[in-house]
């Protein structure tokens, strides 16, 4: 993907919440530029798996969140997002299942994050976004898209908008 | 496995690979062709831990879809339902375009800004309880935050909305029956104004009937020309035959009609040929009583949504609240139930802010009690004046009634106004100290009273102020403009109002001043009255001051009345059980220590 390319169409925010007693439960919400709404996916709650707990060791909440639910999440969508922004770095290795760039949305600056931002990183409107985007056209590209974007909404918005839906459906269910 | 979605939205749904797909019937929003899919993932729950080897599958997660109109993502066949209905878009879309606002005034402030920033106040739209199906209420949980929807280009706003104010035009917006009970001053106009402009321009709706006191029409004109410049509005008024056309053939997009031009017009209001896609009620305490001709021609009038707009919702029982409940939402709540059911009933129909709870910014009201003894003349009247008039009612026996104990009140109230022999006033003479201050800083006031008659004697005695007079025996057509030299003519200290002519609907914030001549019946009338000057836009802080007589029949009044006041506001915000606020025929005995015919009765306690 170059510079030059034409910027997203459909933005993609997927995360994944912690559901009190059930478990996480992952969220993709495809939005318009302007932040409308194209399509959304939820999971039911998954809950944690002692064995695989146990086998997976430490890359288990990697597996969880990335490998089963937001995989799943990915799949279903039927716009296909150009660009998919999580709150989630266990989500970042979407990138390379999906085959579709992934930026992640720091909550808070930190150092470490201060030290991506001057490579890998970017800042927008006091928002810090990451990536491990290796291609330097690509994270361009990429922080072209988030620029965008944060003309309509500030990149955090969408994740309120799943976190309620998610909640909404959550409630209803129980 | 947790239960799934899918399971609630279709207990029939086919957990193999065949796809479901059903379309949202979203009411409101008929026109979106939305569609959901369900498509339950490859692992069986029962599977999930008894074999390991069945945890390493790729998907293991439940997915629940949702798919929204837009341009190139819908398959054709519900494009063709969308071209059909008509409205097709998201709601922002619809907001940037369509209606074109008029040119705003060069001086006045933009109100809108391009893009909303990461530390904005963000309102969500939250559907109203009565919405059940998942993809339904999703829909309004997951479009942009409504400052983002209303920032669009061609929707300006004279002045920036608070935050409170986006969670009201929210609640409006998203439904067919709703009561905004926002007390008096934190702009249910604006909020209202701002939904109908919004469901105007999204093509929910067509044509609007906005019913008010006669007093308010022209005031709901101007806010109308305020914040929806757009929108085409008419009062209607003229002959009977002007009306008729009016009803029946102005189209503009909002019709404005007095509530007593309603009861004139009943035949051609209650004819059904004749639909608005949305009726709204301002003062709707108009309609608290079922039973009487107003709310009865209210009624009939032919409406697919129905919102009532009031700052008392509960002027004197809990029964108000259910006549109210008659127009926005008929049958939900009837008379006789109780208070804790009518009021989990109601819940998802109201909503109710007061000022301490939305501004906290708000420039603070200063109510102070100005307790002033009577003039030598005024308590030789009074004394007088009471005890024949006590003497009196004892005499009467089982002939008393309680017009006979309220016409005693009313005369005692009169002569702790004025002395009715000499005209002296303890109240006069401390109104002119006090509007001596009020001038001398360059500030207004207001001062109410429940007679015109004082009125006129006050304003005799105080045209050093050049006072301006403001009541009922005032014709219509000169108010406005009397509020106009109130405003802009800085020689014009004092408006002399009526309880009834000034205590709803006005905006009076420039003034810093209210005195209470005489007290109402009724706190949440004063409340209005109050609020005429203590409302957004106040300037600084407001100060009320309550006259009063001590030692007199006000005093007794006052403290009755003050015990209800804090019953109120214990209604609309916890469980308490609901009361009569006005006094009541025991109450109204009480004041003298009467008996009733069946009787000796005695006043409540405080904390009664």
């Amino acid at each position: 993907m170059s510079a030059a390319e034409a910027q997203p169409a459909k933005y993609g925010f997927i995360t994944v919440v912690d559901v009190p007693d059930l478990g996480h439960a992952g969220g993709l919400l495809v939005l318009s530029p302007e932040g409308r709404p194209i399509e959304f996916h939820c999971t039911a709650p998954v809950a944690e798996n002692k064995t695989q707990k146990i086998l997976y060791g430490q890359t288990y909440q990697g597996f969880l969140f990335c490998d089963q639910i937001g995989s799943a999440l990915v799949e279903k969508s039927r716009s296909k997002p150009e660009l998919l922004v999580t709150d989630r770095s266990e989500l970042m290795p979407l990138g390379k299942l999906s085959s579709t760039p992934v930026v992640k949305l720091c909550q808070q600056i930190e150092a470490s994050v201060q030290e991506a931002v001057s490579t890998t990183g970017f800042e927008i409107n006091g928002e810090t976004v990451e990536t491990d985007i290796s291609d330097l056209q690509q994270i361009q590209w990429a922080k072209d898209a988030c620029r965008a974007f944060a003309q309509s909404l500030p990149l955090i918005e969408p994740f309120e908008r799943i976190k309620l839906a998610i909640d909404e459906a959550g409630a209803v269910s129980r | 496995m947790n239960s799934t979605y899918e399971d609630l939205e279709n207990p029939e749904a086919d957990h193999g690979n065949a796809v479901r797909t059903s379309s949202i019937d979203l009411r409101m929003l008929t026109a979106l062709a939305d569609e959901i899919r369900f498509q339950p993932t490859c692992i069986e729950p029962a599977a999930a831990v008894a074999v390991v080897s069945a945890s390493f599958r790729k998907r293991q997660s439940k997915v629940s879809s949702y798919f929204f109109s837009d341009v190139g993502v819908e398959p054709a066949a519900s494009k063709s339902a969308v071209a059909t209905s008509g409205s097709v878009d998201f709601l922002a879309n619809k907001f940037n375009s369509g209606l074109q606002p008029a040119a705003l005034p060069e001086n006045r402030p933009r109100a809108n800004k391009t893009a909303i920033t990461k530390d904005d106040h963000r309102t969500h739209l939250k559907p109203p309880r009565e919405v059940i199906k998942m993809g339904d209420r999703l829909f309004y949980m997951l479009q942009p935050p409504l400052e983002s929807l209303l920032a669009g280009s061609t929707m300006e706003f004279p002045f920036p909305p608070f935050d409170f104010q986006y969670e009201g035009v929210g609640f409006l917006f998203t439904r067919y029956s709703a009561i905004l009970a926002d007390e008096m001053g934190l702009g249910k106009t604006m909020q209202a104004i701002t939904s109908i402009r919004m469901l105007l321009r999204t093509g929910h709706v067509k044509n609007v009937l906005l019913v008010c006191p006669k007093p308010l029409v022209t005031n709901w004109q101007r806010e109308f020309k305020t914040w929806a410049p757009e929108i085409t509005v008419a009062a209607i008024s003229g002959n009977k035959t002007q009306r008729a056309w009016h009803w029946k053939h102005n189209r503009s997009m909002v019709k404005i009609a007095n509530y007593e031009l309603m009861i004139r017009d009943e035949a051609i209001v209650a004819d059904q040929e004749l639909e608005y896609d949305l009726c709204v009620l301002d003062e709707a305490q108009r309609v608290k009583n079922k039973s009487n001709s107003t709310s009865k021609v209210i009624q009939k009038i032919n409406r697919k949504r129905s919102w009532a707009l009031t700052g008392t919702p509960i002027e004197n029982s809990i029964e108000d609240l259910v006549g109210i409940c008659e127009f926005a939402s008929p049958g939900l709540v009837s008379t006789g139930m109780s208070a804790r059911t009518i009021k989990s009933s109601v819940n998802d129909l109201i909503l109710r802010r007061t000022k301490d709870l939305v501004l906290k910014d708000m420039p603070p009201r200063l109510m102070r009690d100005a307790e002033l003894d009577l003039s030598q003349e005024q308590a030789d009247s009074y004394f007088a004046a009471e005890n024949d008039g006590v003497i009196r009612l004892n005499g009467m026996g089982e002939d008393i009634s309680i017009n006979h104990v309220f016409e005693l009140v009313l005369r005692l109230k009169q002569i702790c106004n004025f002395d009715p022999a000499t005209q002296t006033s303890t109240k006069v003479d401390r109104l002119k100290a006090d509007l001596e201050e009020v001038a001398a800083s360059g500030q207004k006031a207001i001062v109410f009273s429940q007679w015109v008659g004082a009125i006129e004697k006050i304003s005799e005695s105080v045209q050093r102020y050049n006072p301006l007079q403001y009541h009922g025996r005032i014709p219509s057509k000169q108010r406005d403009p009397i509020l106009d030299e109130f405003k802009n003519n800085p020689d014009r200290t004092v408006l002399l109002m009526s309880y009834g002519a000034g205590s709803v609907g006005l905006n009076l914030q420039f003034c810093r001043y209210v005195f209470l001549f005489d007290r109402w019946w009724n706190p949440a009338v004063e409340d209005q009255a109050i609020n005429r000057a203590h409302r957004i836009g106040a300037t600084g802080s407001v100060t009320i001051t309550r006259m009063m007589m001590a030692g007199t029949i006000e005093q007794r009044i006052h403290e009755i009345l003050e015990a209800k006041r804090e019953l109120f506001n214990e209604i609309l915000s916890k469980d308490a059980q609901p009361t009569n606020r006005g006094l009541s025929r025991e109450e109204i005995f009480g004041l003298f220590n009467l008996s009733t015919p069946q009787g000796k009765i005695k006043a409540p306690s405080k904390a009664a």
